[in-house]
């Protein structure tokens, strides 16, 4: 297989050096051409700033782990090296659509300057590509629409502009955090259909943030759960959403409302824990249905591998104390699927 | 704001005609909401006025502002002389119609000085923040700690009388009040979504200042100048008025002012109040032109733009 074209490894962000908030605690992954993955989680969960990490747009907490980007490490690059690679590498797309274009100049210039931020091109050739990008997302009547002004665009068209905007240094990775948020469901669709599209036309990798599981599954083949600054779980799409292994995901799959099935929704009990003290052990264990006392409270959990799916690429973990002996199992907990056991403190894996 | 009509899911709503250019379009808007004004109106007409006749004071004065008659001395006002004339008997009507040029130099120049001092400053430490900001904001702070007359006094003591001197100590007195304009939108903006995307684009630190910090800024720094504008006149009168501004026999509002105090009680009043009146309404018109501007500027402060 290919090299990946992201390298996450242990991504760790702080901020405050008294009493630090870690934002996002120790979460890797790889990310290949053409992939397309999603993180979700509840608010606070540290989904924007792991990926907002990854850029160094962190300017007031500290990062530390390691981000290869086509093997060229980021975390510590210098400025400039990071700036090439924002943009051009890595385009980013935000949640407050309008927000992301400065209000005192048009839609159409913002875009020009991102075009030549990025690429050696003339004002002229600028322009003619800002208009092709704003066509291409779906922007009716682009040339007419470039000299309009950020707050003359409806939200679903200024997300629109926005990807446009992202696009406009060719990335070879689009991260898109939270892209829908604040969007009407049916301009959601839109969207999403984008999105689509361009990840199909451009042969371009997709991370995508949401703490929407129906966009994400949507578009990502892809899926991590993460919770309270930790991935809790990973998998293809199909293992997560058929048979999710982490307490967490499952609570989380059946707050989640179903258009054609009537069926009862169960809020998660309490709320996310502060992340300037989380809870020991299992950060989920305070509101998890299945947590024992003197296991979940104690040590860190276990990284715990599946055999399910089918689909041999993909592997399909939670990190959950559930699976071990040390646990008292239950319905919850499948320990039939699980292939491997991987402690918490890194040793050797065990064969169950 | 998240207000999606049905034709925006396809993105085809179409543009309805607009044959203007952006910046036409804003220029429009900028005059409309001026001519709505009236403050922003009378400054304008005002200070036009004022710049009119400090321009044209060559062309208009009857009498060279210099020219000594000693027998014609301390008369009233009189169709030959409007304003009378001074302890010389130089006509008070030309002094005052050139000495509006000294304080058109110095309303235009002093905040062209501070502006090109503060607003750099500014600019570093609200988009840089942390302690890069507080050490240039205290920095400012203690120049600003200084009353404005005092330490204009000793920074034209120091540099010595001339125009050039005062319009340069009259500029370091005013920097701390461009510098904490400008970093006070410096520092909204740079919170704003907008300028982490353009971070996120791949844009440096000078571009993004540039091209996003510092044209939102520039409406209230363009208050701030008119505003300095009316500080700068009154300051420099001041100085005049003591004795330490442009010296004689340059006309200068203050020092006519200072020359005609001393014939108050004596009887020749109009020694000292058209000059005195002069100030004023100059002084004025760049107030009420700040005041104006800053409200046009400030879409907040007009419900119905």
């Amino acid at each position: 297989m290919s090299e990946p074209l992201l390298r996450v490894e242990n991504l760790r962000t702080q901020f405050g050096r008294r009493d630090p908030l870690v934002a996002v605690d120790g979460i890797s992954y790889d990310l290949r051409a053409g992939e397309t993955l999603g993180i979700v989680g509840e608010s606070g969960a540290g989904k924007s700033v792991s990926v907002r990490s990854l850029v160094g747009l962190i300017d007031d907490g500290e990062v530390a782990g390691s981000v290869e980007w086509r093997g060229e490490e980021l975390v510590g690059a210098k400025p400039r090296e990071l700036r090439a690679v924002r943009g051009s590498g890595i385009g980013m797309v935000f949640q407050n659509a309008e927000a992301a274009f400065d209000p005192i100049e048009t839609v159409g210039r913002q875009i020009v300057e991102a075009v030549r931020a990025n690429r050696d091109l003339s004002k002229r050739d600028a322009r003619t590509e800002a208009i092709d990008l704003l066509e291409e997302v779906g922007i009716g009547d682009p040339a007419g629409r470039f000299d309009d002004y950020p707050h003359e665009y409806s939200g679903g068209m200024a997300q629109r502009a926005g990807i446009a905007m992202a696009l406009a240094g060719e990335p070879d990775l689009l991260i898109a955090d939270e892209p829908t948020t604040g969007l009407d469901v049916s301009v959601q669709a839109g969207i999403v259909d984008l999105f689509r599209d361009l990840v199909a036309e451009r042969d371009m990798s997709l991370l995508l943030i949401s703490h929407d599981l129906g966009v994400v599954s949507q578009l990502c083949e892809r899926i991590m759960v993460m919770y309270a600054g930790r991935i809790v779980e990973r998998g293809s799409r199909k293992q997560l959403l058929d048979s999710p292994r982490h307490p967490y995901t499952g609570a989380f799959l059946r707050s989640v409302p179903d258009v054609d099935v009537r069926k009862d929704l169960e809020p998660i009990g309490g709320s996310p824990p502060s992340l300037d003290d989380p809870p020991a052990g299992c950060r989920f264990h305070p509101r998890c249905p299945a947590a024992e006392a003197g296991v979940c409270d104690g040590a860190a959990p276990p990284t715990v591998s599946f055999e399910d799916g089918g689909e041999d690429a993909e592997r399909h973990e939670a990190t959950c104390h559930g699976y071990t002996d040390a646990h008292p199992g239950g319905d919850a907990f499948d320990r039939e699927a699980v292939e491997w056991i991987e402690p918490a403190d890194g040793a050797e894996r065990g064969e169950r | 704001m998240s207000d999606a009509t049905e034709s925006d899911a396809d993105g085809t709503t179409a543009a309805p005609e607009r044959p203007q250019s952006p910046l036409a379009r804003r220029t429009r808007t900028f005059v409309r909401r001026f001519r709505r004004n009236r403050l922003a109106m009378g400054g304008l007409v005002v200070t036009a006025g004022f710049v009119l006749l400090a321009l044209l004071a060559p062309v208009l004065a009857p009498y060279d502002p210099a020219a000594v008659d000693v027998p014609a001395r301390l008369q009233g006002p009189s169709p030959a002389h409007p304003f009378g004339t001074d302890r010389y008997g130089r006509d008070l009507f030309s002094r005052v119609l050139f000495g509006a040029r000294i304080a058109l130099q110095v309303a235009v120049a002093t905040p062209l000085v501070a502006g090109a001092v503060g607003v750099p400053i500014g600019l570093v430490a609200g988009y840089v923040g942390g302690r890069v900001d507080d050490v240039l904001m205290r920095l400012m702070d203690s120049v600003f700690a200084f009353p404005a007359i005092l330490l204009g006094l000793t920074l034209v003591a120091v540099f010595g009388q001339s125009l050039t001197n005062i319009v340069v100590a009259l500029g370091i007195v005013y920097v701390p009040q461009f510098a904490r304009v400008t970093r006070g939108s410096a520092v909204s903006v740079v919170e704003e979504e907008h300028v982490r995307v353009a971070r996120s684009l791949g844009a440096s630190h000078a571009r993004i200042v540039l091209v996003h910090v510092l044209p939102f800024c520039l409406s209230a720094i363009l208050v701030q100048a008119t505003v300095t504008a009316a500080l700068a006149i009154v300051l420099e009168s001041s100085l005049s008025f003591l004795g330490v501004g442009v010296p004689s026999p340059t006309p200068s509002w203050g020092s006519i002012l200072r020359v005609g105090k001393g014939y108050v009680d004596s009887g020749e009043w109009w020694y000292s109040v058209f000059p005195g009146v002069a100030i004023v309404i100059a002084v004025l018109g760049f107030n009420l032109l700040g005041d104006g501007l800053r409200d046009v500027l400030d879409p907040r402060t007009d419900p119905n733009r």
